[in-house]
């Protein structure tokens, strides 16, 4: 009987214990969502419900101005038509350049940056010379496209640097058919630069130092140090910044407005900047919305493999 | 324990209150226009009528235009030019002789671009709570037509009525043609009257090249020589005959097509299904740019944009004899903020010959603008109309300031140009405002289409100018046809 009344006991006592855990797990739970509550409210009426929202007005023929509600299904009509609309196509062909070039030459110069800096820098100067190449990552957008464009202009110092190299009549780049284009993805590059050596300089700083003095008894040079450790070890940063790099680049807008406006005739025009026009120049923001869903679409096929490629890294 | 959990979801509660306050804010917040005038003037709690004024809103005719419990009511007022060019003057004028009637004005000044605009439709979309009654809308009538048809105005047709506000007495024939739209409404008047076709000259550097002011207009040949004469040295120094300002406006550059193809620079009929740039006069003026830039009388496209030039700059500090945009004789009227001590007159764009005579003196080619609209959104909508109708009617004679003349025909011209006398003293030629101000004003309304698919239009023209004028296509008559290929085949879809 008193084993009996023991046992109960004990599970009595075991199941208070029990309760008293989920109830400290119900209240941890719960700070726990209260705490995620304004970012998760931020993520859902900020960021899924728009999304949701242009997704479904870019089936729409909706002008903006007309408030909500007022349009009519037009089924895939918008996606439809831009495969024959020269200026998508025009936009969709140049984000596609300037990724091509702004990323792989931005890691390359970036890579390059930060060797140097981690080889022959000091740790004060380089200090110095990290923070002085990310400034300009932080300065505001329409600053320095509006510096960039004195910079680019007939008589301007960018310009006249091309003289001094040889060239002898440099064109205006930010008019010019050519050069219009790589004039912003140089700007982009710079941009970026400091950004991406801080990135390749804290990914340096975490390489194992007995690889390198193994390798340097084996008698490796500096550059096949290089290539044999320092490329291959920092893939995983070389990749982060690959997808971000390429995320960024379909996302540019605020140069090509300000520099060139899309100009000359349509030589910058790029995704964001097209649907930008769409929407507010031409009033047409169904149809804007379909090229944000197509830009949409990419970025997302490109997240896709960054998350596969990291899984597979876990 | 309980004291941490009651932190912690006092913080998250107030992280979420901070996410709804950026969701919402507040009009400061958000972000007012980027100028707002004479605030003191605006009295949000005003006075309550005495016995006279006892007409409450709605009404009409009254002398009460405040709220039923006798407050007064402030209406915020939009538009694109900065207060000191006249705003404020209207302001104060409006402000003191309605203190007593219920209803003052605040000006609020936005930006007439693409980004100016979206402000002004976000407000007006945003209903009573967005903070515009009145505006003075730019563009054409296209536009006024765009935001009608999205609701954000109010049809003030009513209240001209009730006033008996003659249009086409009040504003001519054709304001009551073009603006009095199908259905009778009225969403929008335009206040001013002034000629998108004229240039502005520098008289001083014209008498020292011996070449007579054409006062009466003149054709592009005696435009090509004038400017011959006027432009003179190289490099930093170099003193051009004209500028046509490319990067001030991609548009404004035609207005001296527009002058003789009046309302079918773009449309080639009513029908709106084709377009007219095939028309000799687009290729004769494309052509005529192109020699100003071969020559070296004016500077090129490239140079323009590439430099971003500042032709107006140019202009005041005597770079150039004349400058192709009209609206910029507020800068020539104002030595205190722009030195300079030369006159400045305003002269007919040049025309392609002499068959085209009816069309010199530019009594077609005529141009009014500035309108003024009502937000749909408006609470107080009597007061607005009544500020509307007084603007029109007189109250805003202070933009002559800002070279803008009312286009309401009650006006006394000669008071205007004393005003201008006083205003700009000698920097502007008075004779050349009254050849202007001598046009037959009541046809000063062009009629305009209505067509959404005008700003693609715009810049498909656009698009193939500069084809032309960097060089890419040989011939001007080859860009038009291919700006009119892809013009007709938009209007098609």
């Amino acid at each position: 009987m008193t084993k009996i009344k023991q046992e109960q006991k004990e599970w009595s006592v075991e199941t208070s214990l029990a309760k008293g855990r989920q109830q400290k797990r119900r209240r941890e739970a719960g700070m726990a969502y209260a705490f995620l509550l304004p970012s998760l409210l931020g993520l859902l009426l900020l960021s899924l419900l728009p999304m949701l929202i242009s997704l479904y007005i870019s089936l729409t023929d909706w002008v903006y101005t007309n408030g909500l509600w007022n349009w009519n299904f037009v089924g895939f009509q918008n996606f439809i038509d831009l495969w024959s609309d020269s200026w998508f196509l025009k936009s969709l062909g140049n984000t596609v350049i300037f990724t091509v070039v702004t990323v792989p030459v931005g890691i390359f110069l970036a890579l390059v940056a930060a060797a140097l800096i981690d080889s022959f820098c000091g740790e004060q100067t380089s200090g110095v010379v990290r923070i002085a190449l990310y400034m300009p990552h932080i300065c505001n957008i329409v600053a320095t496209s509006t510096i960039w464009k004195t910079l680019y202009s007939s008589y301007g110092p960018f310009t006249n640097l091309m003289r001094a190299l040889g060239w002898q009549d440099p064109p205006k780049f930010l008019v010019s058919y050519t050069w219009a284009l790589p004039a912003i993805m140089l700007v982009v590059i710079w941009a970026r630069l400091g950004y991406w050596v801080f990135l390749y300089g804290a990914a340096m700083q975490a390489l194992p130092v007995d690889l390198y003095e193994s390798a340097s008894l084996d008698g490796a040079s500096g550059l096949q140090k290089f290539r044999r450790l320092t490329i291959p070890l920092l893939t995983n940063t070389t990749f982060y910044m690959t997808v971000t790099g390429i995320i960024s680049s379909f996302q540019v807008f605020g140069y090509v407005n300000v520099m060139t406006g899309g100009g000359p005739k349509d030589s910058t025009y790029v995704l964001v900047y097209y649907i930008y026009k769409l929407a507010f120049d031409y009033r047409r923001t169904g149809y804007a919305s379909a090229v944000a869903v197509v830009l949409f679409v990419l970025l997302l096929l490109v997240t896709v493999v960054q998350y596969r490629h990291n899984s597979r890294k876990d | 324990m309980k004291v941490k959990r009651a932190w912690g979801v006092l913080l998250a509660m107030a992280m979420t209150a901070g996410l709804a306050a950026g969701c919402g804010g507040t009009e400061a917040e958000v972000g007012m226009p980027e100028e707002k005038a004479g605030q003191g003037d605006a009295d949000q709690s005003g006075e309550v009528k005495d016995g006279s004024g006892e007409v409450k809103g709605g009404s009409g005719g009254g002398e009460w235009f405040g709220t039923e419990d006798g407050e007064t009511v402030t209406l915020q007022f939009w538009g694109g030019i900065q207060p000191e060019y006249g705003y404020d003057e209207i302001e104060r004028n409006f402000n003191e002789e309605y203190k007593d009637k219920g209803v003052q004005i605040q000006y609020n000044r936005y930006k007439n671009d693409t980004e100016g605009n979206l402000q002004l439709e976000t407000y007006l979309m945003a209903g009573e709570e967005g903070g515009v009654d009145v505006f003075i809308g730019y563009g054409n009538k296209s536009k006024v037509a765009e935001r009608a048809e999205a609701g954000l105005l109010y049809d003030y047709s009513g209240y001209l009525k009730e006033k008996g506000f003659d249009i086409a007495k009040e504003l001519g024939e054709n304001a009551a043609t073009e603006y009095i739209f199908e259905g009778g409404e009225v969403w929008g008047l335009p206040t001013k009257f002034d000629n998108g076709a004229y240039l502005m000259i520098n008289t001083d550097m014209f008498e020292e090249a011996g070449i007579d002011i054409p006062y009466d207009g003149w054709t592009y040949e005696e435009f090509l020589e004038a400017i011959a004469s006027l432009t003179e040295g190289e490099g930093q120094e170099k003193v051009y005959g004209m500028c046509w300002g490319f990067d001030f406006s991609d548009s404004q550059w035609r207005a001296y097509i527009n002058s003789v193809l009046g309302s079918n620079e773009t449309f080639a009929d009513d029908s709106m299904t084709t377009v007219n740039w095939e028309d000799p006069v687009w290729i004769e003026g494309l052509e005529l740019v192109m020699e100003t830039f071969e020559k070296g009388y004016a500077p090129t496209l490239a140079d323009d944009i590439a430099d971003s030039m500042t032709v107006e700059n140019m202009f005041l500090e005597e770079k150039c004899a004349i400058f192709g945009i009209f609206s910029q004789l507020r800068l020539a009227m104002d030595t205190e903020t722009y030195p300079h001590d030369f006159t400045t007159a305003l002269v007919p764009f040049p025309v392609p010959d002499e068959s085209f005579t009816e069309f010199k003196t530019q009594a077609q080619s005529n141009y009014s603008g500035d309108f003024m609209c009502i937000a749909s959104g408006c609470q107080y909508k009597e007061a607005a109309c009544e500020f509307a109708r007084w603007y029109i009617q007189g109250g805003m004679n202070p933009l002559i300031k800002s070279a803008r003349y009312p286009l309401w025909l009650g006006t006394d011209m000669d008071v205007i140009l004393d005003y201008v006398k006083e205003v700009a003293g000698d920097s502007v030629d008075v004779t050349s405002l009254e050849y202007l101000f001598g046009t037959d004003r009541a046809s000063y309304t062009k009629p305009s289409y209505v067509n959404p698919k005008s700003s693609e239009l715009s810049t498909i023209l656009w698009e193939e100018c500069q084809d032309f004028l960097y060089g890419k296509t040989p011939t001007a008559k080859e860009a038009m046809q291919k700006a009119a290929e892809r013009g007709n085949a938009l209007l098609a879809e």
